[in-house]
């Protein structure tokens, strides 16, 4: 427990990717089976235990001390697992201190009654740190900033292998892997990943670089398609097992139960989920109505009904297609999803082109209908097979020119981890003219990337010497018509917001160019930004 | 407070709704002073 | 016997001695001061006279200039000192060097004013000693049982475990200039590190006033960024302010560490942005 303890509370301590990937392959590599892993099964959110309830942690404490000075505590604190841990009394005695494994097995195992009981003499065994990580450990989210990607990464590194290889695997294995730490530690096989319903590691487009790549690329042996602006997935339904995939081999079947019931076909479909409304795609704002909810009720899907538009087949039956080349998949695809004949999945219709200079007007100016509303094209090599990651070469993504419009840098506010110490989130603003004809600054958006390490320097240079007025961690910045700072703003689409004072909202907006040869008055006004909407 | 049990205790400032609770249940008189001009750590 | 309210009342400049006609830690300009110990929001110029331990006082001048105070007056640690009849004594209390706590005896009553305090081991002060009272005076920042703080000395050695496992990092440890930082070097050293300690210019005055009385801390150099390239795999000592501050972009990709109170409670993040140990 301690090892396990120890590792939690250093990944919570630090913002740092690398340092937490070194953090994990230090303790994969330490700590044997099977602690190991059942610490990755609840880094990778694969534990639940029905058996401790957070009433259960509650009571305990509360027995323990007096309960007024237990709910201050709770108050300052915010966290049920970390208030605990700090006020909880140990008696003192010769308690030994639980293997997580020891933990693991009882809280799977244990009646309730026994889980309150070991509970106590847990708390009691336990340092401060230690019954943090037990109680988060029992409750649930652990929140130290570690995605299963992440843990995957970690593994990857700890067997010198890709981190495709573990996805392909990750579905069929079982808490603690065993026989995972066996194969990437070289004592055996790599384990089967026939696991019915398992995720297939996705292949991506790299993103085309129009001066490089077109002279090169003979546009006879490309076809290309919408890149269409929803969230990537992967539906899956084998041997009776049907799951919805994140593109990062996250389950979303929860989310989506509609979708989940309509994947009547058997194999593995490499699609866009989105959200079609009476035959006509809606817009990637109503699709996010849809994400990270914790509950889905029939008016939320009768609302916003989702549907599947699909890319690729990447299994048929038990037959696995990934090593056919890509018009083989495509017109195996084809004849699924027309015998299908569901409203919930179709088809991503291929768009024919002769030439770049073609390809780029229809990409420029897309017909009627949901074409639209596509983020720009994908060019996909006719004999390409499904690999895993990014290959160089077989697939491209051609997005849309953003929308780009110059604003007012209005209110600075400083980053996080390595960037602390800078001002590094920004909120920029454009002109609005009142019935009287006096024009001010409304903000519109806020960006927080898109300019180089030595951009950031300078803005935040210009914010410190231009401070106005601080409030907390924000100051807001000298922006007049004649003295200010413009940023080029580029963003992919905007949409009207009640939210927002400005009456708009921008999608995925980032810092362009800094443009110092601008001044301030010279910025967008408000009615530009409306007229986009329309 | 176990080890020098005094008669009373007075507390200047900081949580002292939580030091008085305790009091109260040690069955030690306790009295808040709510003094001002000092900072919840010595920050400096 | 006399009711303590007669010997000590709270008054806005602070805890006032009617009979002995003087404010303990007043935080406005008085007469006649007590001062338990060196931290600025206790320790103020511009009083008239100044009873204090020797430590403390070199602090005050320190951070004040020798002018602070009109009349400086020395109490060593346990010699009772009058004043119109009120006996004050200055006992250790544990929280940095010279930090006392003031015995107040009257007519048969002892008020204990402590100031601030700590029960645990600190190597730079001789630590506090329980006196036994009629009246005990004390703050309660730290008054709710979430604030248990492990000892120090485990917290070091997880300091000394991280800088062994990110050797081209540096560690930056956020520390007050007066008391904290120079417990941390301490015990440091007594840990074994004896690698030079790397410290902000803000803690270089105190660092050698520590020294001059007594609690050696050991080599210690300037941290700045002619000193010794981009600080890899050294342990650097400034302010908590410092830290989120330009002054830090000068050295490899930090590991940030606090030695205050509050970071033990890590769903409360307001208090340093990004703590990462």
């Amino acid at each position: 427990m301690r090892a396990f303890a120890d590792l939690l509370d250093r990944l919570s301590l630090t913002a740092s990717r690398n340092t937490k990937l070194a953090l994990m392959v230090g303790y994969l590599a330490e700590t044997p089976d099977p602690d190991r892993g059942w610490a990755l099964a609840a880094l990778t959110g694969e534990l639940s235990f029905d058996a401790a309830k957070p009433a259960f942690i509650r009571k305990a404490a509360e027995a323990r001390m007096d309960p007024q000075l237990f709910r201050w505590s709770y108050d300052y604190v915010g966290d049920l697992a970390e208030t605990v841990a700090l006020v909880w009394e140990a008696k003192p005695g010769a308690n030994r201190e639980p293997q997580l494994s020891e933990v693991i097995d009882a809280l799977t195992s244990a009646s309730r009654s026994e889980v309150q009981r070991l509970i106590e003499t847990w708390l009691d065994a336990l340092d401060p740190t230690a019954r943090w990580a037990l109680l988060k450990l029992m409750t649930g989210g652990l929140r130290v900033g570690v995605s299963a990607r992440l843990a995957k990464q970690a593994l990857a590194q700890l067997g010198g292998v890709e981190v495709a290889e573990i996805e392909e695997v990750w579905h069929g294995l079982s808490a603690p892997y065993g026989d995972l730490f066996a194969w990437l530690e070289g004592r055996s096989d790599r384990p089967s990943a026939v696991s019915p319903g398992r995720f297939r590691p996705v292949m991506l487009a790299q993103a085309i670089d129009e001066a490089v790549d077109f002279p090169r690329l003979d546009p006879a042996a490309y076809v290309a398609e919408w890149k269409w602006d929803g969230i990537r997935i992967q539906a899956v339904n084998e041997g009776g097992v049907r799951r919805l995939y994140s593109r990062t081999g996250d389950d979303i079947s929860k989310t989506f139960p509609d979708m989940v019931e309509a994947l009547d076909f058997e194999g593995v479909i490499d699609g866009e989920l989105l959200v079609v409304r009476d035959g006509a795609l809606a817009s990637f704002g109503d699709l996010q109505q849809r994400l990270n909810r914790k509950t889905v009720d029939a008016k939320l899907i009768q609302t916003y009904p989702a549907a599947i538009r699909a890319y690729d087949l990447l299994a048929e039956g038990a037959e696995d297609l990934r090593h056919l080349p890509f018009l083989e998949r495509r017109e195996r695809l084809e004849a699924l999803v027309a015998r299908l004949g569901s409203g919930r999945i179709d088809l991503s219709p291929l768009q024919p082109f002769e030439t770049w200079e073609g390809l780029a007007d229809l990409r420029s100016d897309p017909p009627e209908g949901d074409a639209q509303l596509a983020e720009g094209v994908m060019l996909k090599r006719a004999d390409s097979i499904y690999e895993a990651g990014r290959p160089k070469g077989p697939w491209f993504k051609w997005k849309r020119d953003p929308h780009l419009i110059d604003a007012v840098l209005m209110y600075a506010q400083r980053g996080h981890g390595k960037r602390s110490s800078f001002y590094s989130d920004y909120t920029f603003g454009v002109w609005t003219t009142d019935a009287l004809g006096q024009r001010s600054l409304t903000p519109v958006g806020k960006a927080y990337f898109g300019f180089t390490d030595e951009e950031l320097k300078q803005i935040d240079k210009f914010v410190r010497d231009n401070t106005v007025e601080r409030f907390g961690p924000v100051r807001s910045v000298r922006a007049e018509p004649h003295f200010g700072l413009v940023l080029e703003v580029a963003f992919e689409g905007l949409q009207r917001s009640t939210r927002h004072k400005s009456g708009v909202a921008m999608r995925f907006p980032r810092v362009h160019r800094l443009r110092w040869d601008k001044s301030p008055g010279e910025a967008d006004e408000l009615t530009t930004l409306q007229r986009m909407l329309d | 407070m176990d080890e020098l049990r005094p008669g009373e205790l007075w507390i200047t400032h900081g949580r002292e709704e939580a030091l008085t609770r305790w009091s109260q249940l040690h069955g030690v008189e306790a009295r808040a002073l709510a003094l001002v001009g000092y900072e919840d750590e010595d920050a400096e | 016997m006399i009711r303590p309210e007669a010997l000590l009342r709270p008054t806005p400049a602070g805890l006032y001695c009617p009979p002995g006609d003087f404010y303990i830690d007043p935080v406005r300009p008085v007469d006649r001061a007590v001062i338990t110990h060196g931290h600025a929001d206790h320790a103020r110029a511009g009083h008239g006279t100044v009873l204090a331990t020797p430590q403390t006082l070199a602090i005050m001048a320190e951070r004040y200039g020798a002018d602070f105070t009109g009349v400086e007056q020395a109490g060593a640690y346990g010699e009772a000192v009058v004043r119109d009849g009120v006996e004050v004594t200055l006992v250790p209390a544990g929280h940095v060097l010279g930090s006392a706590q003031a015995v107040v005896r009257w007519q048969g009553l002892t008020c204990v004013v402590s100031g601030d305090y700590k029960r645990r081991r600190d190597p730079t002060c001789p630590g506090f000693e329980p006196v036994p009272c009629d009246v005990f005076i004390t703050e309660a920042t730290f008054g709710l049982p979430v604030f248990r703080h492990p000892p120090a000395e485990q917290e070091i050695a997880r300091l000394l475990r991280s800088v062994a496992q990110f050797p081209d990092r540096t560690h930056l440890v956020g520390a007050y200039a007066l008391g904290k930082a120079q417990r941390v070097i301490a015990l440091l050293r007594e840990a074994g590190w004896d690698r030079p300690i790397f410290v902000h210019g803000a803690l270089e005055r105190l660092n050698r006033l520590y020294e001059a009385h007594g609690v050696a801390l050991g080599p210690l150099a300037p941290a700045t960024s002619t000193t010794k390239g981009d600080f890899a795999s050294e342990i650097v000592i400034a302010p908590p302010s410092a830290l989120q501050d330009r002054w830090s972009r000068r050295f490899a990709d930090p590991v940030t560490a606090f030695a205050s109170g509050w970071m033990r409670v890590r769903a409360r993040p307001a208090r340093g942005a990004a703590s990462c140990r």
